[in-house]
């Protein structure tokens, strides 16, 4: 009895340790699959930058004052037709902030006349701040087939520049710059004790 | 007591085992959400926006860099956590662009007020505390023609997509050099020289008018006062 007993308790404990062992197997399998920490073996590459020194090419004292931002993304589409075969294409997403303002290094000698609590303020026209406004460095590659030489690429920003001065520069969004710059300066002499500020503008 | 020593390790196992399951399914849902944010962060980006500003623009930098890229494959051999980097002889691609960067500082007005001035109390003197000078990109080009890349036989050339991520790359390394680049000061002597000439007109003497900021900042303060956004550092 006593020996049945002892064979019974073999069959168990050599179950349980298969089941045991099953399990863990399962374990490092799994683990080694999907997190890689037994076992690995890839093939990678690195993706930042070397260290590279940075130039100051220039520094320069400006006055310009801005009243209204404009942030625009351009989509600039090229395609190269091919007699055999695909067309190559390149699509790149351009991104731009166009400052819209006033130049004080333009203003006329005694643009700002004071008498009493009145101040009035002749001011230079509102107009793009900067030529230079779109970010490259944000550009979205969206889809690329082929090889694009450089000289494609300019052509592209410089279009997307294009595109982005002619959206984004009307007289409307000039207007809505004056129509801030009013508000603004009127609010920043209030702030210096003026009461009744006069704002014009030059002509272009 | 074998026999429950043995059941207490497959119990264990299997504990683990579902463990893993949960962890690498929460994993997954986390990966989707992310995803989902992207696309929802994409397709705003594509509204142009527009918004009413008042910055006085006080310094110009224009700085240039030659952004490199040495990709090079390595055999990455994970065992029980260790990793091991084993250079590969696949063939080298190395690549330089050039990229000139415009940076501007500028002082935020739309938040300026009265408790920001001081006058003496004979009101002959003026002191004006300027809002915080922050510094932003405003324009960065490529320069395609000169841009040079060398790819072994055995390695593809770089896409426009790699191209344009060492780019950005590049302007974030040139934005956190900004301290060392001394525009801070600039900033400061710069809007003096602009806003000295607009108040003396108001009736002040040159010599009575103090411009300063909020606080002396030092090297020290500026690391934490990166902006999240790419291209904006406030000071």
């Amino acid at each position: 009895m006593k020996l049945q007993t002892d064979k019974s308790n073999h069959t168990l404990s050599n179950s349980l340790l298969i089941i045991a062992a099953v399990v863990l197997c399962a374990l490092g399998v799994r683990r080694c699959h999907e997190n890689r920490e037994i076992l690995d073996v890839e093939v990678v590459h690195s993706d930042s930058i070397d260290f590279t020194p940075v130039h100051i090419r220039s520094i320069e004292n400006i006055g310009e004052w801005e009243f209204l931002a404009i942030a625009d993304e351009e989509l600039v589409d090229s395609t190269r037709h091919r007699t055999l075969g695909r067309d190559d294409r390149l699509v790149r997403i351009y991104h731009g902030t166009l400052r819209l303002g006033i130049d004080l290094s333009q203003a006329r000698e005694g643009w700002v006349q004071t008498e009493g609590d009145s101040v009035h303020l002749q001011l230079p026209p509102v107009r793009l701040l900067s030529e230079r406004f779109i970010d490259e460095a944000r550009t979205r590659a969206f889809y690329e087939s082929g090889t694009w030489s450089a000289r494609a690429k300019e052509q592209m920003y410089y279009k997307a520049a294009r595109q982005m001065r002619h959206r984004c520069v009307t007289p409307q969004t000039l207007k809505q710059a004056e129509t801030n710059a009013r508000a603004e300066l009127t609010a920043l002499f209030q702030t210096f004790g003026f009461t009744r500020v006069g704002i014009d503008f030059d002509d272009l | 007591m074998k026999q429950k020593a043995l059941f207490f390790i497959a119990t264990l196992a299997l504990t683990t085992l579902l463990g893993t399951a949960c962890t690498s399914a929460t994993v997954n849902e986390q990966t989707a959400e992310a995803a989902l944010d992207e696309s929802v962060a994409d397709s705003l980006d594509l509204v142009m926006a527009i918004a009413r500003t008042s910055r006085l623009h006080t310094a110009e930098y224009h700085v240039h860099k030659i952004v490199t890229h040495s990709d090079v494959k390595f055999l990455r051999t994970t065992v029980l956590g260790r990793t091991l980097d084993t250079r590969l002889s696949l063939g080298d691609r190395k690549i330089a662009i050039p990229i000139d960067v415009t940076l501007k500082a500028y002082i935020d007005f739309s938040g300026f007020n009265e408790s920001q001035i001081e006058r003496s109390d004979d009101g002959q003197k003026i002191h004006i505390i300027l809002p915080d000078p922050k510094v932003v990109v405003t324009s960065s080009k490529v320069d395609h023609e000169r841009t040079r890349q060398y790819t072994d036989i055995l390695r593809s050339d770089f896409t426009d997509e790699e191209m344009t991520a060492f780019t950005s790359q590049g302007v974030r390394s040139i934005l956190r050099t900004v301290p060392q680049l001394g525009i801070l000061a600039t900033a400061r002597q710069s809007a003096a020289r602009t806003l000295i000439p607009l108040i003396a007109s108001m009736g002040y003497s040159e010599g009575d008018i103090v411009i300063t900021f909020r606080k002396e900042f030092t090297e020290k303060d500026l690391p934490q006062l990166i902006d999240n956004e790419r291209s904006v550092v406030k000071f």
